[in-house]
């Protein structure tokens, strides 16, 4: 099948554009030798379909940013594939130069090319449009067409138009052979002489065409920006209101998380413990009844319960994203960040991690610093993502009373308030010594686009929260589901004799003891033992380097064994929880000294083996994740030895 | 006449100004290379718009869309501003 890429300038509507050439058919590809994944769909049907691929938005195609780099080698046929057939421009038509200027680079690359002068609508409004016909006409004849991504005006006319640039490209290559200058000669030439586009001129001559073709097609620049942006900034960018708003707008997300997602969390549990019993009733006695109701239901369920809160923490950051706003909490942090050596691009990637690492190391190929990015996907574990909750939660619930208070707030949020402040302090430090020590050295200075306001799109941003609600649900398919059944065999077999009679609790810890995981749980006692943890926790542990969340389903199997329950809910495990002794003794396990550690430990801790799997993509190399994993589990052991001790020191 | 050259952060907000040069600074550094890619070049406007609530970076309008740079890139763009007052 053909190939299309999409290119342009970032803020230009053309991610919308994509969704609406692909609609629904769009999929995440990664394609071999490029590191960075490629949104691509099937446009069009029958013999005139083309494949369409999402290229980052780019302002050019020298390569200085990862996003950047990515563009340039898809165009210059680095990417496995080869280079595309047509390349789909897209320009803002407000402000048409900087596309035009990447236009240029395009054209000499020798590369068929389509413009989509986007957002025509704005441009009318404003009196700024230019005269596509003119414009084509002036821009070596590429055909040039007015769309709206929006509201799809214009989609099926630049679709016809790829698909005859495309059939017109085909006739051509055959005459290519015989030209004197091969396409793409221009291009080659100018980065043969001037590989990374340090020669000033090099960008000067490219504007002196784009105000050539610009004047030629009667274009009249815009008198400053719109009069709505120029009115919101004016409170959104104030000297002293800008930074108060941006607390609340923060604090609002976070609220509207969690007050939000609460019910639908209780809905999400309850579905999954109807279900699990159901189970439970129709499937025969045997085997596979008690993998579905011992370990898939209670495993997958934990980890389901908190799709609703990822799936509106993503919403309501896409939709500021959309409106313009993240760019300027970028520009507000951005001194704040810079202390610890970030700069406001890292401030999305950081923010997005709060959910979960994953998207948010992905969120880093803006940051055009080498060694900025790396900084920010090694801090970025530290911030306290979804996943961490159900530990924390069921941590908290043991450690403190319900409706104790602190001062008039409940202590049971004040602790959670602490850990994410605590997981924010330690990310900071973390950024603030790597900067200094494994990634010392100059950086570049960010320079962002802040675009006007505008009012999101909710179709591309709720596409955008169904893909990554979707690839959350698969990971709690695949990898979480395989986790709970192999825990479950591991901590079933091999089965220990018991002699008949004893009474089930006792026998049940018998069984977890001579199992497999009982074994590895003590195999690895005396190391977490300085942290006031017991084997059984250990297999917790153990079990958490694959997901965090993974934690509370593991206690929930290790100490719901004697009960022989098919779904164990909260309260029954914090019970579970508070009786826990040490092996033969009368000593709590889970006295407040360990409980603290428990909870440092898992504020630090890498525990999650997709994170370093994306650290090791997005950074080039296992070393970044053998690092990432080693600092943080390193600094997760001494700071829960820390807290312990000191707990020990007042509490005794 | 000859100009009156001052780096944009030391012109008055809000007043599109003539850049007379980019100083290209360090070796390694790309900023100068970067502001020409979005039309900072010689003969362009400039406007400074607004310092960020803690004082850096700056917001500049370049060809009628609006640019967050730290003060230090905003320092290597001269302007002309014209006849001091």
């Amino acid at each position: 099948m053909k190939r299309v890429a999409l290119v342009g300038n970032p803020n230009t509507g053309k991610s919308s554009l994509f969704n609406r050439l692909t609609g629904l058919s769009q999929k995440i590809a990664n394609y071999p030798g490029v590191t960075v994944e490629h949104h691509v769909g099937r446009s069009g049907s029958g013999a005139d379909g083309f494949e369409l691929v999402d290229l980052p938005g780019t302002y050019s195609l020298v390569g200085r940013s990862p996003d950047e780099r990515v563009a340039c080698d898809f165009l210059e046929g680095r990417t496995l594939g080869g280079r595309p057939d047509v390349v789909c421009v897209v320009i803002d038509a407000c402000q048409p130069g900087r596309g035009l200027f990447l236009l240029s680079q395009i054209v000499d690359m020798g590369l068929p090319a389509v413009v989509a002068l986007n957002m025509v609508d704005e441009a009318r409004e404003a009196g700024v449009l230019p005269d596509p016909a003119r414009l084509s006409r002036a821009a070596r004849g590429v055909p040039v067409i007015p769309t709206v991504a929006v509201t799809g005006e214009g989609v099926d006319a630049l679709r016809s138009a790829v698909i005859a640039v495309l059939a017109a490209s085909e006739t051509s290559r055959a005459r290519v052979d015989a030209d004197a200058v091969p396409p793409g000669e221009a291009w080659r030439a100018s980065r043969r002489t001037d590989p990374d586009g340090k020669d000033p001129s090099e960008a000067a001559n490219r504007y002196a065409w784009v105000r050539g073709v610009l004047a030629e097609s009667g274009w009249k620049p815009p008198l400053g920006v719109r009069p709505s942006t120029e009115r919101l900034d004016a409170w959104f960018l104030h000297p002293v209101f800008g930074f108060v708003l941006f607390l609340a707008v923060m604090g609002a997300i976070f609220q509207a998380v969690f007050t939000l997602a609460a019910p639908l969390q209780d809905a999400v549990e309850g579905a999954v413990a109807a279900i699990g019993s159901w189970c439970g009733t129709v499937i025969p006695e045997g085997l596979l009844r008690d993998i579905t109701t011992q370990a898939v239901f209670p495993g997958v369920g934990a980890v389901v319960v908190f799709l609703p809160q990822i799936l509106i923490l993503f919403l309501l950051l896409g939709f500021l994203e959309d409106t313009g706003y993240m760019t300027r909490a970028a520009f507000i942090v951005d001194r704040p960040l810079r202390a610890i050596g970030l700069s406001g691009r890292a401030f999305i990637p950081l923010m997005s991690s709060f959910a979960c690492a994953v998207p948010g190391i992905m969120a880093t190929r803006v940051i055009e610093d080498r060694r900025e990015r790396l900084i920010t996907i090694l801090v970025s574990p530290l911030m306290t993502c979804s996943a961490r909750l159900p530990v924390y939660t069921v941590a908290i619930g043991v450690l403190i009373p319900e409706g104790a208070t602190v001062g008039p707030f409940g202590a049971r949020g004040v602790t959670l308030l602490g850990l994410y402040v605590g997981g924010a302090l330690f990310g900071s430090l973390a950024a603030f010594v790597l900067g200094r020590t494994v990634l010392r050295g100059r950086r570049d200075a960010p320079i962002l686009e802040m675009p006007p306001y505008r009012l999101p799109e909710w179709r591309a941003v709720v596409t955008r929260v169904w893909h990554r609600g979707w690839s959350f649900l698969r990971r709690a398919g695949t990898v979480i589901f395989g986790i709970s059944v192999l825990l479950w065999v591991l901590s079933t077999y091999p089965r220990v004799d018991v002699p008949a009679g004893t009474p089930p609790a006792v026998e049940a810890a018998a069984r977890l003891h001579g199992s497999f995981a009982g074994m590895a749980g003590r195999a690895i006692e005396p190391l977490i033992d300085p942290l006031g943890f017991d084997w059984r926790v250990g297999i917790g542990l153990l079990a958490s380097f694959a997901a965090r969340e993974v934690f509370v389903s593991t206690m929930g199997v290790v100490y719901a064994v004697g009960a022989g329950d098919a779904e164990v809910t909260e309260a029954q495990l914090e019970g579970a929880l508070r009786t826990a002794v040490h092996d033969g003794t009368n000593v709590p396990v889970f006295g407040i000294a360990s409980l603290v550690a428990l909870l440092l430990f898992y504020m630090i801790a890498p525990q999650c083996v997709s994170t370093l799997a994306v650290i090791r993509r997005e950074a080039g190399g296992w070393g970044w994740a053998a690092l990432a994993f080693t600092y943080l589990t390193v600094l997760a052991y001494v700071v829960a030895w820390a807290g312990r001790q000191i707990v020990l020191a007042f509490v005794g | 006449m000859s100009p009156n050259r001052i780096p944009l952060p030391e012109a008055p907000a809000r007043r599109p100004l003539a850049v007379l040069d980019v100083a290209r600074g360090e070796e390694e550094s790309q900023d100068s290379h970067r502001l020409s890619e979005l039309g900072v070049l010689p003969g362009r406007m400039v406007t400074l718009i607004r310092t960020s609530p803690f004082g850096c970076p700056l917001e500049i309008e370049i060809e009628g869309a609006r640019f967050a740079v730290r003060r230090e890139t905003a320092m290597k763009i001269f302007v002309d501003a014209g006849v001091a007052s």
